[in-house]
C-alpha cells in the first residue's frame, strides 16, 4: 500500500511538473515531439494491457491505430462528427475488429497469434491502399485521407494552440495508467497473471483462459485506436503506410518491452527513453539516413531482450532500492529483502 | 482454359521456391518450438548477398549458391548456438516468446541496415538467363523461374532424405517429436538446435541465388516472404518437409489463380483468410502431426 502510494505521489509529481514545464515550451517543434513522445507512452501502456499482461505478444497493433484513425476522420468528413465522439465510435470498431481476430486465435498457443495480428495488419492495409472508397465512404486509397482543418475548433479536437493537445495526450496517458493500474490489481489481473505463466494450469484451476484474454484484447485495442484517432487530429492526414505499418506496430513493441512488459509504468517508460532517440536522430540527420533509428531501436530492443528480458523499470527499481539501502545499512538485511519481494510481484 | 493453366503452372513453378524457403522455418518451430521472426529478413539479406557476388566478382548467378548456402548456414549455425540457445535454456518454456521478441528485433535490424547501406530503392540483377524463355505447345516457361524450381525441389527432396536417412536427421526428428525423451537417449539437443537452423538458413541463401536472376529486391521484401513463409508453415504443419512443399505448392497456385480474379492484393488477403480457416480447422496443418 505504501509503495503504491509511493508510486502514485511520484506519477503525480512528474505530470504537474510536466504541465507547468510545458508552458516553457515554445518552439512548435519541441512541442510536437513532447506530444509524440507521450503519444507512444500512451500506445505502449495500451499494447501492454494484452502483450504484458496477458502474453500474447501483438506484433499488429498498427492495425487498430489505423481504424481510429480512418472512423473518426471518415465520419468527420462525410458527417461533421465531432472526433471527440468519432474516436469512441472507433475504439468501438477496433475493439470489435480485436475480438474477431482473438477469438479463434486464443484457442491456439501463442505464436499463431502473433502470426495472425501481423498478416490482419498486412490484409487491412493492401485493402485500404488499394481501394478509394469502402463502403461508400472516400478514403483515397495510398494518397491518404486528409482532415479538413477550418481553424481552432475545440469541439472539433482542433487547437491552434497546440498545448492544448499536450494536455489531451496527458489526460489520455494517465486514464491508460490508471485503467492498467486497476487492472494489474484486480481479479482481471490475478487471472491473467496467471495465464500468462502457464496457461494450461490457469485452465485446469477454472480460469476462463479465452474469455479474460478476450476481454484484454478488447480494452487493448480500444485504447490503442483512441490514440489512433488522436494522431490524425493531430496531424490533420492520415497515412495509410503509416498508421497500418508494421514500423509503428514493431515501435510500439520496442518501447513496451524495453521498459518493461506486464508492468504498470515500464512501457511508458521505454517510450519516454527512446523516442527522444529518434527526435534526436532526425533533428540531426534529418531524411539523409533513412532506417537509423528503427535500426537503433531494434538493437537497443534485441539487447534488453538478451541481458534485461525484465525490462529498464525493475532494473531502476533494483538500483533506487540498493542506493536507499545503502544509506540505512541495518535495514538492509532482513527489511530489504522482504520489501523487495513485495514490491516485485506490485509493480 | 489455357490462361487457368498456364496460371497453375506459373503458381507450382513459385511455389516450389517457396516450399524451400519456409522449410527452414517450419524445422525450427517443429524443432526448437520457436519462431524466427527474421527469417523472410535472412533471404533478403542472402539476395544482397548474392547480387554483390554477381555484380562485384562477376560470378554466374548460379555459382553464388556455393557462398550464400555455406556462409547463411554458418550464421544460422552461430545464431543458433551463440545466442538464441541460452534464450531458450533460460526462458523454459512450451515456445521460447523472448526468441520471437529476439528474431523480431534482429529482422528490423537486418532490413533497416540493409535500408541504410544500399537504400530502400527496388532493384533487379540483369544476367544473361534472366530474359530467356521458350514454349511448349501452347505454355510458356522462363528458363530461370523453371531452374528455380528444379534447385528447390532438388534441395527440399535432399532434405527429406537426410532427415529420413541419416543419423542426424534421426536426431533430429526424434527432437521435433519429444525433446525429453530424445535428451535420455543421449542426443546432443543444442548441436542439434543448431544444425536445424543453420539447414533452414542455408536452403534460405540457396533459394535467395536462385531467385536473383528474375525477383526484384527491396529491403522490405523479406516482410512479404516472411509472411508467405508462415502461411506455409500453417499450411503444411511444423516441422513437416512434404507439408512445406505441399503448402509452398499451394500457395504459389492459390497466388496466381487468385491474381486472374482480383488484384494481388486481394490474393493475398485470400491467403490471410486460408490462414485463419486452416488454424480454426486443422491447427496441426495438412500433413503435421500432434507432438508433445
Amino acid at each position: 500500500m505504501k509503495n503504491k502510494l509511493r508510486n502514485l505521489g511520484i506519477v503525480g509529481g512528474i505530470l504537474a511538473s510536466l504541465v507547468l514545464g510545458s508552458q516553457l515550451i515554445t518552439s512548435g517543434y519541441t512541442l510536437q515531439s513532447f506530444i509524440m513522445i507521450l503519444l507512444y507512452a500512451y500506445w505502449a501502456t495500451s499494447w501492454n494491457i494484452i502483450s504484458g499482461f496477458a502474453g500474447s505478444i501483438s506484433m499488429g497493433h498498427a492495425t487498430y491505430i489505423g481504424i481510429g484513425a480512418y472512423v473518426t476522420t471518415i465520419l468527420y468528413r462525410s458527417m461533421e462528427l465531432s472526433p471527440w465522439i468519432g474516436m469512441l465510435i472507433g475504439g468501438l470498431v477496433a475493439g470489435m475488429v480485436s475480438l474477431m481476430i482473438g477469438y479463434p486465435c486464443f484457442k491456439l498457443r501463442g505464436s499463431y497469434f502473433t502470426l495472425s495480428t501481423v498478416a490482419l495488419l498486412h490484409v487491412l492495409r493492401l485493402i485500404v491502399t488499394s481501394n478509394d472508397t469502402i463502403l461508400g465512404f472516400q478514403i483515397n486509397g495510398a494518397r491518404g485521407l486528409d482532415v479538413p482543418w477550418h481553424g481552432e475548433e475545440p469541439l472539433m479536437m482542433h487547437f491552434l494552440d497546440k498545448h492544448w493537445y499536450l494536455y489531451t495526450i496527458l489526460v489520455m496517458l494517465v486514464v491508460a495508467l490508471f485503467i492498467t493500474h486497476r487492472i494489474k490489481n484486480s481479479r482481471m489481473g490475478y487471472y491473467l497473471t496467471a495465464v500468462n505463466a502457464n496457461q494450461e494450469a490457469a485452465a485446469s484451476l477454472g480460469v476462463n483462459v479465452t474469455s479474460y484474454k478476450l476481454r484484454a484484447m478488447f480494452i487493448s485495442a480500444f485504447l490503442t485506436a483512441l490514440g489512433g484517432a488522436f494522431y490524425s487530429q493531430l496531424i490533420i492526414f492520415v497515412d495509410p503506410q503509416r498508421v497500418f505499418g508494421y514500423d509503428l506496430s514493431a515501435e510500439i513493441m520496442f518501447f513496451s518491452v524495453i521498459g518493461g512488459m506486464g508492468t504498470v509504468y515500464g512501457p511508458a517508460l521505454g517510450a519516454i527513453l527512446m523516442v527522444p532517440i529518434n527526435e534526436i536522430l532526425r533533428s540531426n540527420f534529418g531524411a539523409s539516413l533513412s532506417g537509423l533509428s528503427m535500426f537503433i531501436y531494434g538493437a537497443i530492443f534485441m539487447l534488453v531482450v538478451y541481458f534485461i528480458p525484465q525490462g529498464v523499470y525493475k532494473e531502476i527499481l533494483k538500483v533506487i532500492r540498493s542506493l536507499v539501502h545503502k544509506k540505512q545499512p541495518k535495514a538492509a538485511m532482513v527489511g530489504g529483502a522482504t520489501n523487495g519481494n513485495c514490491s516485485d510481484s506490485q509493480d | 482454359m489455357v490462361l487457368y493453366t498456364q496460371a497453375i503452372i506459373d503458381g507450382l513453378l513459385l511455389g516450389g521456391l517457396y516450399a524451400a524457403i519456409a522449410v527452414g522455418l517450419s524445422l525450427a518451430f517443429g524443432v526448437m518450438r520457436m519462431v524466427n521472426w527474421a527469417h523472410g529478413e535472412f533471404l533478403m539479406v542472402s539476395m544482397y548477398l548474392a547480387s554483390i557476388c554477381i555484380t562485384s566478382l562477376g560470378m554466374n548467378p548460379y555459382l553464388t549458391i556455393l557462398i550464400t548456402g555455406p556462409i547463411m548456414f554458418l550464421v544460422g549455425y552461430s545464431l543458433q548456438k551463440g545466442v538464441l540457445n541460452r534464450i531458450i535454456q533460460k526462458d523454459n518454456t512450451r515456445e521460447p516468446r523472448r526468441v520471437l521478441l529476439f528474431t523480431a528485433g534482429l529482422g528490423l535490424v537486418l532490413s533497416n541496415g540493409v535500408t541504410m547501406i544500399f537504400s530502400s530503392d527496388t532493384q533487379v540483377v540483369a544476367t544473361k538467363y534472366s530474359n530467356a524463355s521458350f514454349n511448349i505447345g501452347e505454355f510458356f516457361f522462363t528458363t530461370p523461374r523453371l531452374v528455380a524450381f528444379l534447385i528447390a525441389i532438388t534441395c527440399t527432396a535432399a532434405l527429406y532424405i537426410f532427415l529420413q536417412r541419416s543419423e542426424t536427421g534421426r536426431a533430429l526428428r526424434a527432437t521435433s517429436q519429444n525433446r525429453s525423451a530424445a535428451k535420455l537417449m543421449g542426443i546432443n539437443e543444442e548441436r542439434i538446435y543448431a544444425i536445424a537452423f543453420g539447414i533452414g538458413l542455408a536452403l534460405v541463401g540457396i533459394s535467395a541465388s536462385a531467385l536473383i536472376p528474375f525477383f526484384p529486391y527491396s529491403p522490405s521484401l523479406g516482410l512479404t516472404f516472411g509472411f508467405k513463409s508462415f502461411v506455409i508453415v500453417v499450411l503444411g504443419g511444423k516441422g513437416s518437409v512434404p507439408g512445406a512443399l505441399l503448402g509452398g505448392l499451394l500457395v504459389g497456385v492459390i497466388e496466381k489463380v487468385g491474381g486472374i480474379f482480383t488484384t494481388d492484393s486481394y490474393a493475398q488477403a485470400l491467403l490471410f483468410l486460408l490462414f485463419v480457416i486452416i488454424l480454426l480447422l486443422r491447427p496441426t496443418g495438412l500433413l503435421g502431426k500432434e507432438t508433445d
